[in-house]
């Protein structure tokens, strides 16, 4: 990343076209609205989603559908482009700073932006602590690690506490106030809602300034809704589904989400699965290709915990210790 | 269903044209007709919706296959579908049922009611002006950054309150806004927020300092660059963080601005380095922190990257953790990153290292000077922009491994910190100075004939070519001009106007006679007077052979050990040997045991009454110094017989220990931990044991350097305290002739000494028997002090400021005085003149011994100009000093046999 980078992705939604342009090639404003309220606010989005989907949309029909489809084509160029262009654009690549210097190290500078990280790990590990963090990492300026924008924290399980982000914003000398007014907070009924929930982020989205989607956790809503073997598949499929929403948002606006993961105990569990403790996580294949970065979080000696990449697409595997502490996540010292 | 409807026209619609038709339609009124309270009553007759509509179909994904247009014609309650073309396709009875339904079928088509068509002229009312569907549009406020900064602007837009509505359970619902006209102060609000975003995201783009100094009452500059060719390149002003200034000292102010000229080439275009040889406790520390921070984020042509990204800082091993901790004192945990390698067993220092430039994460890297070797591989990878060497006159030799592979990584700015830079040689100093820019003095041979052979010739102390001496003279005034561009030094008295006072004591102390015994017993035996003489026979400028030199040593170590107590020779193999009690025998082994168990010398009885008085008062901790672990060692038994609490570290602590041994006796209240005892060389790495307000020097060292870190271990930067530093002397004996020539080579060592210099220049023959000798008589009228007499001064012991005029004229001038009279004497000697008029003229009285004295003298005065002179066993006088603990010792004492037999003291 160079100083002289790329900033407009910052300042308002510069780079993301939205859905009123639409409006300027023929498409009336009325089914504007409708994709509005479908939660699709970004050409970008309309270029993602399916013509079936689209039409699944109160108040569209078929024919609707495809005028959308190709004024939205003239907007946005969907086709191939040289691998030089796609390294441009991965220039605006932000990278969050996790609070704690050798976890960054080990994910080559922190969390990104236009990709998925799914943290795993039993209870105590750090998880939601990661995810306090976060929030206020994500707001320090970029020459100190942050992405000086907004974060939405989606929270199902309940385990939200400002306290904390004013503990964190002290200790990286931040104005707690004003950090807590940069956090869009929402507390998630159940995993339809949860779903819902990602449609109107996608209007906050398009207004630009965001930079951090937290959902904590991803899965908890879910593993309750669908519950025993039939509905398992349904499950999945819905799963399957908000991720991969969530997934391209991150992608199109240049923001980083991250998920919290639960596990579940594996009690005839072999060598197969190289989790430590004969302990798995949550959401079988489809949460695990979903997300691009894993991290599985153990507890260490003492306060100590201790992080490993389990995947990622860019850095080589490694581990990293720290602390959790009034700070939030922070470096082991000596 | 009545047919005799009245004929009506009705408008053919097109769709896909999102315009509202512009005529009205105008429909005659037949009679009043029961209009659902959700149509408009323009139309009285005639509602229009546009419609979905799609073939009846069983499948499980139905989509709708177009839009149409339904008419319904309210009086008759029918409803027509048209699709797109205009065709209709569907006629439907009881329309009200099917239109409230909001979907239905007929004709075999499914259908569902999107929106009312309103076709008139008036133009649309807005959504939010009907009451019961609000659209509820959360007002989404930009980023603003939570950065605490010295000015942040309050830009509190008082105007918006957004009330949150929460249910039973805490929810938020809706966020609605109060105010009536909320889309204008919308824009106000992204206006000025956006306004402010792009301020501070182009600070470093515009011309302005990058950190708001308008509230900063003193702010640092840089100094300028000259204007460049290139006239697309800005300049700006670099200015230092806030944060920063408003903590440095004035000398520190103009360090930091001393090396930024220097490394940035301003002085000159060959340098590209300096040396900062401030003393210790000058904060050469600070200095460099602020230098790095200040390079790190700034640069001055508007628009480019920093000067400097990343940072390698070489240091010895012990104080990497220091650095650290420096760092985070000064510029917090979150500014910048820095990666410490320094051995701890969690860190993966390879895949650190590797990692290190690859990401944004870590700018600074501090490592070992032993570290860095192994690493010069991994580490020669790496491009840094600046180099910091702790410590560097460790890199005073040129074939030091370290120097080499330092200079194999192509840094082009180094800056080297030393405190004593210049220790002993010209090649040494050639060499550091070298290194921080290379070529600025020229070839190692040219330097050699240049300067260091001029220098030297003219600083030897027989040479009497008077042209010689002026070159040399003129030659180290040309080699101090070039370098005073780049290395800065200055010396620890700037730092008494910050820090509290400092009292130095001088304490002669009478030996006991157990010591005096003992020291005789040395004197008489065969072995000592062979030494001795033989030593004297020879030439004093040969070397002697090295059996006996390292006898004489062994001699004088044994003479050392009796000053700190005669216990210590117990395990004494020279003193054993000397004096024929190493055998076996039984009576040698009971003389050894009778010996180890005396422990009390003079030393120790003073250092018991002073630790009693001290510890009386109960509120100052001690540092107690000394050179040998032995001595310590029997120090710590007091302490434990006594029961008073203290802490140790000596060079066998372990290192890491070292800090939090340090912490908790500065923190510790006096009953916890009074004192600490400290070896010499292992407290001189950078201790800061300001919880502690007196020193006692136990015994000394050769090397005066190796004293003064002791001192400089208390007497620092967050004492609060006046300082009161103890030197404990044996009377007479050897202690105080170390304690002579220390004070001859502290006051060299400001000049360039010649030849090897170091230990091996003391042992001149002459001077060895001068050491040896005690006066055991004079000693015994506890009234003598050897300094005193040596010093010729004429005061009477009571404790006045001694003033200059008593030495006599000023010593420079009297030097320069002798060297114009030599210059005449020696332009006399060349004239011919009879043998007779010579001998009578110039007699022979010029003997070189007392024309050494004499040196000896003006230096021993020099440096110990400001001690007031006490001599305590007087009838009359009750001393007072600045220090009431050593009034009590002093004014208590035996007169018949009193513990201290003079003091000097600057107060």
């Amino acid at each position: 990343m160079s100083r002289e980078e790329d900033m407009d992705g910052m300042i308002g939604a510069g780079s993301i076209i939205l859905v009123d342009q639409l409006q300027d090639l023929g498409i009336n404003a009325g089914d504007i609205t409708k994709l509005k309220a479908a939660g699709i606010y970004s050409v970008s989005t309309v270029m993602s989603t399916t013509k079936r989907n689209l039409s699944k949309i109160k108040g569209l029909s078929e024919v609707k559908v495809e005028k959308i489809k190709e004024a939205s084509n003239k907007l946005v160029n969907c086709g191939f482009v040289s691998a030089l262009i796609q390294c441009d654009i991965r220039k605006r690549v932000i990278k969050i700073s996790t609070g704690c210097k050798s976890f960054d190290q080990m994910l080559n500078g922190g969390i990104s932006t236009m990709s998925t990280t799914e943290v795993f790990g039993e209870f105590r590990t750090g998880k939601t602590q990661l995810s306090h963090t976060l929030c206020v990492t994500a707001q320090l300026p970029k020459d100190q690690g942050g992405a000086e924008g907004k974060v939405a924290y989606i929270d199902t399980e309940g385990t939200f506490r400002p306290e904390r982000i004013h503990e964190i914003a002290e200790r990286f000398g931040l104005d707690g106030n004003q950090c807590l007014e940069n956090i869009s907070y929402v507390r998630a009924l159940n995993s339809e809602h949860q779903h819902e929930l990602v449609e109107q982020l996608g209007m906050h989205l398009s207004q630009g300034g965001y930079r951090l989607i937290i959902v904590d956790s991803i899965i908890s809503l879910f593993r309750v809704d669908y519950s025993g073997r039939g509905e398992l598949g349904e499950r999945q499929q819905k799963l399957n589904q908000h991720l991969s929403k969530l997934g391209r948002m991150a992608e199109e606006f240049n923001c980083a989400v991250f998920l919290t993961n639960q596990v579940q105990s594996d009690p005839g569990a072999s060598a197969l699965f190289a989790s430590v403790d004969g302990r798995k996580p949550v959401g079988g294949h489809i949460l695990a290709h979903a997300s691009q970065t894993r991290i599985l979080l153990r507890k260490g000696r003492g306060d100590e915990r201790i992080a490993k990449i389990q995947d990622s697409p860019e850095c080589p595997e490694g581990e990293c210790t720290y602390v959790l502490g009034s700070g939030g996540i922070m470096d082991v010292s000596e | 269903m009545n047919l005799n409807t009245p004929f009506k026209n009705y408008r053919k619609r097109s769709s896909s044209k999102n315009i509202s038709s512009p005529e009205p339609v105008i429909v005659p009124q037949i009679g009043t007709s029961n209009t659902p309270s959700n149509l408009s009553t323009k139309n009285n007759n005639i509602v229009k919706y546009s419609v979905l509509y799609r073939k009846f179909t069983n499948k499980k994904n139905k989509t709708w296959e177009g839009d149409g247009t339904l008419i319904w014609y309210t009086n008759n309650d029918i409803a027509l579908i048209k699709n797109e073309d205009d065709t209709m396709i569907c006629k439907l009875k009881d329309a009200n049922k099917s239109i409230l339904k909001g979907s239905f079928s007929g004709s075999g088509y499914e259908f569902e009611l999107d929106e009312e068509i309103v076709t008139s002229k008036i133009p649309k009312l807005t959504l939010s002006s009907t009451p019961t569907q609000i659209i509820h549009k959360p007002i989404i406020k930009p980023f603003k950054s939570p950065l605490l900064t010295i000015n942040s602007n309050n830009n509190k837009n008082n105007i918006i309150k957004n009330i949150d509505q929460k249910d039973q359970k805490g929810q938020n619902i809706i966020q609605k806004d109060k105010i009536v006209d909320n889309k204008k102060v919308q824009d106000i609000i992204t206006k000025s927020s956006s306004s402010k975003q792009t301020k501070e995201t182009n600070r470093l783009k515009s011309s302005d300092p990058l950190y708001d100094i308008k509230n900063v009452q003193n702010p640092l500059f840089m100094p300028d660059f000259p204007k460049s060719i290139d006239d697309s390149e800005i300049h700006r002003k670099v200015v230092v963080d806030p944060v920063l200034s408003v903590k440095l000292r004035d000398h520190q102010r103009y360090g930091v601005e001393f090396l930024y000229s220097c490394l940035m080439g301003l002085k000159s275009s060959d340098i590209n380095g300096a040396i900062l040889a401030d003393e210790m406790g000058l904060g050469k520390t600070l200095q460099t922190i602020t230098l790095i921070w200040t390079l790190l984020r700034q640069s001055h042509i508007v628009g480019k990257k920093p000067i400097i990204d990343k940072v390698l800082i070489c240091c010895p091993v012990s104080l990497v953790s220091n650095w650290k901790n420096e760092f985070s004192k000064w510029l917090g945990m979150n500014r910048v990153g820095v990666l410490a390698i320094n051995g701890n067993k969690f860190q993966n220092e390879v895949r650190d290292i590797q990692l290190f430039p690859n990401n944004k994460v870590y700018q600074v890297m501090i490592i070992g000077y032993e570290k860095m070797q192994s690493m010069s591989e991994l580490l020669s990878e790496i491009t840094f922009d600046l180099l910091i060497c702790d410590e560097g006159h460790r890199l005073k030799s040129s074939e030091n491994k370290a120097i080499k592979t330092l200079k194999s990584f192509n840094i082009k700015r180094t800056i080297l910190l030393s405190g004593t830079p210049i220790q002993n040689d010209l090649t040494e100093f050639y060499t550091m100075a070298d290194f921080v820019n290379p070529g600025v003095l020229g070839s190692l041979k040219h330097f050699q004939k240049t300067f260091v052979k001029p220098i030297l010739s003219s600083r030897d102390a027989k040479c009497t070519n008077k042209a010689l001496i002026k070159k040399g003279k003129e030659k180290s005034k040309e080699l101090v001009e070039l370098t005073n561009k780049f290395i800065l030094r200055r010396l620890n008295d700037e730092l008494t106007k910050y820090l509290p006072k400092r009292s130095d004591y001088i304490l002669f102390i009478a030996p006991t006679s157990l010591q005096l015994q003992l020291f005789k017993t040395i004197i008489e035996t065969k072995r000592f007077q062979t030494l001795i003489d033989g030593e004297t026979d020879e030439n004093s400028s040969t070397i002697k052979n090295s059996s006996s030199s390292s006898s004489s040593l062994n001699l004088i170590n044994s003479f050392r050990k009796i000053c700190n107590s005669p216990s210590l020779l117990k395990t004494d193999s020279f003193f054993l040997d000397i004096s024929e009690r190493s055998s076996n025998s039984a009576e040698d082994v009971e003389f050894r045991n009778q010996l180890g168990k005396k422990v009390k010398s003079g030393k120790i009885l003073v250092l018991i009454k002073l630790l009693g008085l001290l510890y009386a008062k109960n509120d100052e901790k001690v540092v107690i110094v000394s050179n040998f672990t032995a001595t310590l060692d029997i120090i710590e038994s007091i302490f434990q017989s006594l029961g008073l609490a203290f802490t140790r570290l000596d060079g066998s602590t372990p290192s890491n220990e070292r800090g939090k041994i340090v912490d908790s006796f500065n923190k510790s209240s006096t009953t916890k931990s009074f004192a600490m005892l400290l070896s010499a060389k292992a407290g001189g790495v950078g201790l800061n044991l300001i919880g502690a307000s007196r020193l006692i020097l136990f015994d000394n060292d050769w090397n005066p350097a190796v004293d003064l870190q002791a001192i400089a271990r208390i007497h620092r930067d967050g004492q609060m305290k006046d300082v009161k530093v103890y030197r404990f002397l044996t009377n007479g004996c050897m202690d105080e002739k170390i304690f002579q020539r220390q004070l001859v080579k502290q006051d060299l060592s400001d000049r360039f000494v010649d030849q090897k210099g170091g230990e091996k220049e003391i042992f001149d023959r002459s001077d060895l028997k001068d050491i040896f000798t005690i006066n055991f008589d004079k000693i015994k009228t506890n009234q003598y002090c050897n300094t005193h007499e040596l010093m010729c001064c004429d005061c009477n012991g009571k404790g006045e400021i001694v003033l200059e005029n008593e030495f006599g004229s000023d010593l420079e001038d009297s030097n320069e005085e002798s060297d114009e009279d030599e210059d005449e004497e020696t332009k006399e000697k060349k004239k011919f003149m009879s043998a007779l008029d010579y001998t009578q003229k110039y007699p022979d009285n010029e003997n070189e011994n007392t024309k050494v004295d004499e040196i000896k003298r003006k230096r021993l005065r020099r440096c110990l100009k400001g001690y007031r002179h006490i001599q305590p066993v007087q009838s009359s006088i009750v001393f007072k000093t600045d220090d009431d603990i050593l009034d009590t010792l002093l004014n208590g004492q035996d007169r018949e046999k009193p513990l201290i037999s003079y003091v000097f003291g600057k107060y």
